[in-house]
């Protein structure tokens, strides 16, 4: 009967866990066909055509195996399919009683038998069909879901590529092999210093600048760029402003001092204190050309004395600048002096009329003492030089002499010293021979066509000038033609002005002025200063003092890091575009790029034209 | 030796029945309804525990007792507690005694205890002295007087009543001693026709006593046959979960023993199960015990095993609330095979 029973038992448990695995592995074929339905949705919405079959049939095999490992894992014992019997089978656990019992080796025969018989009988008179677990479960339900699902993924058409998002701002790559204004640059290693920090500071700058330029052939993104840029234009902003700097500072205060004790030196001072040596060495260049012959001591004698103030003071560079300006002016005094007498002796010549006035009109111009009036009037005396016949240009050389004479006479009556005459020695001992003659108009014709000659610190400056124009400009392309605010601390005040694009003929940008070869706004600007406006005069018909066309201010795009005031920026300003670093602050020096670019922020307000007097009480008010 | 008679279990089963339903008949004689009590003292009597019986008086706890008695070739004795009653009353004690030839030595004159089936009335109007003398030998079936262990002839069954109206000068039992107890049996009031049927037998003539149905062989034979009563593991282990879960301070008990309970049942109380559980199914005649077979001794074998917390007294939440939501509560399979089988 043991034995029956066991028989009984195994196959029906066989049966039981059989129907379980298959309803299971079902049940989680469905589960899966469902999920894989959904992800031949995501496919689908991802546009990936034939990965919706593969997603959904992967995910109902994974379902499957699932469906099947959850069955091994519930797979029931043989403990529990004897309970599960005697459930179903109503029979008052007897087959689990024997099932149990059979097993143990103590138990007694005789109730081990009687066991036996009962669970035999009730295995034997079971129903088939009551001990068959139900086959069907709730997860079965999903096989139609699923599939349909698949099906309907499988049959809709697929979704329109959505656009895509344009790359955040300045990260595209900005891929340039050729950039001029950053050679141009880099040849800022090979313009005579002032010392060894500026020469080690211009070999950075040209390094910098070329790194750059090897950067932009590989291709880098456009806001790396624009950051390099931005420190390439504050280092050179820095080296312009790098003349009494520091501990100079005090002689250069002092020569400022000096030289504001002479009226006729108001603007050389500002300058000066701008530290904007080009234009002092123009304001030098007026002076030579307009003033009195006792204005001009005077101002030369303010320059010795601003330059012995400046040496005292421990400002060796402010001086030597002084001492060379003071030179220059000698000299340019001499030959204005000279073409001044030319220009008299022509006009009592016998060139013709309109040569004289000319000459006239010429000279009037030069009295304002702008170097291109003096210019115009070399120009015009060299014409007039080139009409004369031969016996005509010795006549004038003969006025030239009467005229030595003249000034020598005029010099022993009113006790002055006696003029320098050698030049206009020279000139007339020039007209007397054909050879001098033609050396004198090829002078004039010189003095015509280029600049004055001008001091060493003013030509560094304007090549340093040039340097930030041409970095502006490769500024200005790389930012898709965008006005980059100027990082230059005498950019935008009156006068030269920041020259921008509108140098070159054509359209200038807006808010960039143009500016003529003469460093004035070419015809046409709304801003004679040269602060801003259209530099094409063929855009402007009205000419100067009118309304400029009107914009179409959908092109326009606000810059948040635009110029709030467009003004002059105070001397000692920095106005580029440096991200602040932690630690640093108004009056410590930072090791990040402020520190770096912004020297003139450290301890500005005792190096700015605050009076000493008050600089304790601004200073306290900036400190953090 | 031979081959052992496989049929021989199959037959004491057999016989088990017929005695129970001859048994059953006899007291039916007697007694009016109160079947389930009946069998409940049957299932304590062949599980060889004893039986606390609570009722209120006259609903024919002691008849049934002594109808019990009759029907079984066993010495009844019956004692009647009284706060005045004394262990030696119970126990019996030695007395001196002049022999016949005029010496004097002590002899034991034995107490009612020493019956086979032993009616405790009333059990909580003695003192707790009185009551632990008879609650000694009914743990160890031995009486120890004047240091001198009497053992209990076998088989040994007291049936104790108790009063639950009358609480003035009594002396409740504690529980440890409630434990000892195989079942507590509740005596319901008798229904109108029983009540009817009650006077008609009691108010004419009186009846003669009830025939002797089975000898103490017979009644020791069903003690040894239930527990040769077989008993699966999943079962036991439902008896101890159903057990454990009684504990307020298990796992995951119902709510209502959290509520309502202070102490649950202890091991006496699940070794008690599966001993009534097993009587059960031999009064069935069956070779194994169940499930239902644990459910349907739960109430008597547990309900005085529970005690109460202060706020289930106060709820007045009783204990055989609290047995049949645990049976509720705790699942007798596995929920793996629970679910395959309810699928």
């Amino acid at each position: 009967m043991s034995a029956t029973f066991d028989v009984l038992f195994v196959k029906q448990a066989s049966r039981v866990r059989r129907v379980l695995l298959l309803r299971r592995l079902v049940g989680g074929l469905g589960l899966g066909l469902a999920a894989g339905g959904l992800g031949a949705g995501v496919a689908w919405y991802l546009r990936e055509g034939s990965l919706r079959f593969v997603a959904a049939g992967a995910i109902a095999a994974v379902g499957a195996a699932v469906g099947v490992w959850v069955a091994q894992r519930r797979r029931l014992t043989d403990g529990d399919v004897a309970l599960y019997l005697d459930q179903r089978l109503e029979s008052e656990e007897a087959i689990t009683t024997a099932f149990e019992v059979g097993r143990s080796s103590d138990a007694d025969p005789e109730v081990k038998e009687a066991l036996h018989d009962r669970a035999t009988t009730a295995l034997e008179k079971a129903d088939p069909k009551a001990v068959r677990p139900r086959f069907f479960a709730w997860q079965h339900a999903a096989i139609p879901l699923g599939a349909g699902l698949v099906a309907l993924f499988a049959l809709l058409p697929m979704p329109p590529a959505p656009p895509v998002p344009p790359p955040p701002p300045g990260t595209e790559l900005v891929k340039e092999a050729d950039v001029p204004e950053l050679e141009r640059i880099e040849n800022l290693a090979s313009m005579p210093a002032r010392d060894e920090a500026q020469r080690a500071r211009l070999d950075k700058i040209a390094s910098d600048a070329k790194s750059l330029r090897e950067k932009l052939k590989n291709g880098a993104p456009r806001r790396e760029v624009q950051a390099e840029m931005s420190k390439l234009d504050d280092a050179l902003a820095a080296e312009k402003l790098s003349l009494g700097e520091g501990e100079e500072r005090k002689g250069l205060e002092g020569a400022m001092a000096k030289l504001a004790e002479d009226p006729n030196l108001d603007r050389a001072q500002k300058a000066l204190g701008d530290r904007d040596l080009v234009e002092f060495d123009k304001e030098m260049q007026r002076l030579a050309n307009s003033l009195e012959k006792k204005d001009r001591d005077k101002a030369k004698q303010t320059l010795e004395e601003a330059a012995e103030a400046a040496k005292k003071n421990g400002a060796k560079d402010v001086a030597k600048m002084l001492e060379e300006e003071k030179k220059l002016l000698e000299d340019r005094e001499k030959k204005a002096e000279a073409m001044k007498n030319l220009a008299d002796a022509t006009k009592n010549s016998t060139a013709s009329e309109q040569t004289k006035k000319d000459v006239q009109s010429a000279e009037d111009a030069a009295r304002s003492g702008d170097p291109a009036a003096q210019k115009k009037l070399a120009e015009a005396l060299s014409k007039a030089v080139s009409e004369m016949s031969p016996e005509e240009q010795k006549q004038l050389g003969e006025n030239l002499k009467k005229q030595i004479e003249q000034a020598k006479k005029d010099a022993e009556k009113s006790g002055d010293s006696p003029p320098d005459t050698k030049a206009l020695e020279e000139l007339a001992k020039k007209l007397d021979t054909p050879e001098g003659r033609e050396q004198l108009k090829k002078e004039l014709e010189q003095m015509a066509k280029e600049q004055p000659k001008s001091g060493s610190e003013a030509d560094r400056q304007n090549q340093l000038d040039q340097a930030q124009k041409d970095l502006d400009a490769a500024k200005n392309r790389m930012s898709g033609g965008s006005p980059a605010p100027s990082g230059s601390p005498s950019g935008g005040k009156p006068g030269p002005g920041q020259p921008g694009p509108g140098q070159q003929p054509g359209p200038g940008q807006p808010g960039q002025p143009g500016l003529g070869p003469d460093g004035k706004s070419p015809p046409g600007s709304n801003d004679p200063g040269g602060n801003g406006g259209n530099s094409d005069p063929s855009k402007n018909p009205k000419g100067p003092g009118t309304a400029t066309p009107k914009v179409d201010a959908k092109d326009f795009r606000s810059r948040a890091d635009s110029d709030v005031n467009g003004g002059a920026p105070m001397p000692g300003v920095h106005m580029g575009r440096t991200p602040a670093r932690p630690g640093e602050t108004a009056n410590t020096q930072g090791s990040g790029a402020l520190g770096a670019v912004g020297p003139d922020e450290v301890n500005g307000v005792s190096r700015s034209d605050v009076p000493e007097e008050y600089r304790e009480q601004v200073g306290r008010y900036f400190q953090p | 030796m031979g081959e052992p008679d496989t049929k021989e279990f199959e037959k004491r089963l057999e016989t088990a029945r017929a005695a129970s339903d001859k048994l059953k008949v006899a007291i039916g004689e007697v007694l009016v309804g109160q079947t389930a009590v009946v069998d409940q003292v049957l299932w304590g009597l062949i599980a060889g525990g004893h039986v606390l019986l609570e009722g209120a008086p006259g609903l024919g706890k002691t008849l049934l007792v002594r109808t019990l008695a009759s029907c079984l070739d066993l010495k009844f004795s019956r004692i009647q507690f009284t706060p005045d009653l004394m262990p030696s009353d119970v126990t019996g004690t030695n007395v001196l005694v002049t022999g016949s030839d005029g010496a004097r030595h002590f002899s034991l004159h034995k107490g009612p205890v020493f019956g086979q089936i032993i009616l405790a009335d009333e059990i909580n109007r003695a003192t707790p002295k009185t009551q632990s003398s008879l609650l000694e030998a009914m743990q160890e079936h031995a009486c120890t007087i004047a240091g001198t262990r009497h053992a209990m002839e076998e088989p040994f069954f007291v049936l104790a009543t108790e009063n639950p109206i009358e609480m003035e000068g009594t002396y409740p039992l504690p529980e440890a001693q409630l434990d000892r107890f195989l079942l507590k049996v509740i005596v319901p009031t008798p229904t109108e026709d029983e009540m009817t049927q009650i006077i008609a037998r009691t108010t004419g003539r009186a009846a003669g006593d009830p025939a002797q149905v089975l000898t103490r062989e017979e009644v020791l034979a069903l003690q040894e046959a239930c527990r040769d009563v077989a008993i699966a593991e999943p079962i036991m282990r439902f008896a101890a979960r159903l057990v454990g879960a009684s504990d307020p301070a298990s796992k995951n008990p119902p709510s209502l023993v959290k509520n309502a309970i202070r102490f649950g049942a202890g091991v006496r109380g699940a070794q008690s199960l599966v001993l009534a559980a097993k009587s059960v199914a031999l009064l069935e005649g069956r070779p194994n015990v169940s499930f239902a077979d644990i459910q349907k001794v739960a109430k008597p074998v547990l309900r005085h095993r529970l005690i109460r917390s202060f706020e289930g007294e106060a709820d007045g939440t009783t204990t055989d609330q609290v047995v049949e939501a645990l049976v509720k509560h705790v699942p007798t399979t596995s929920e793996k095979v629970a679910r395959a089988a309810a699928s």
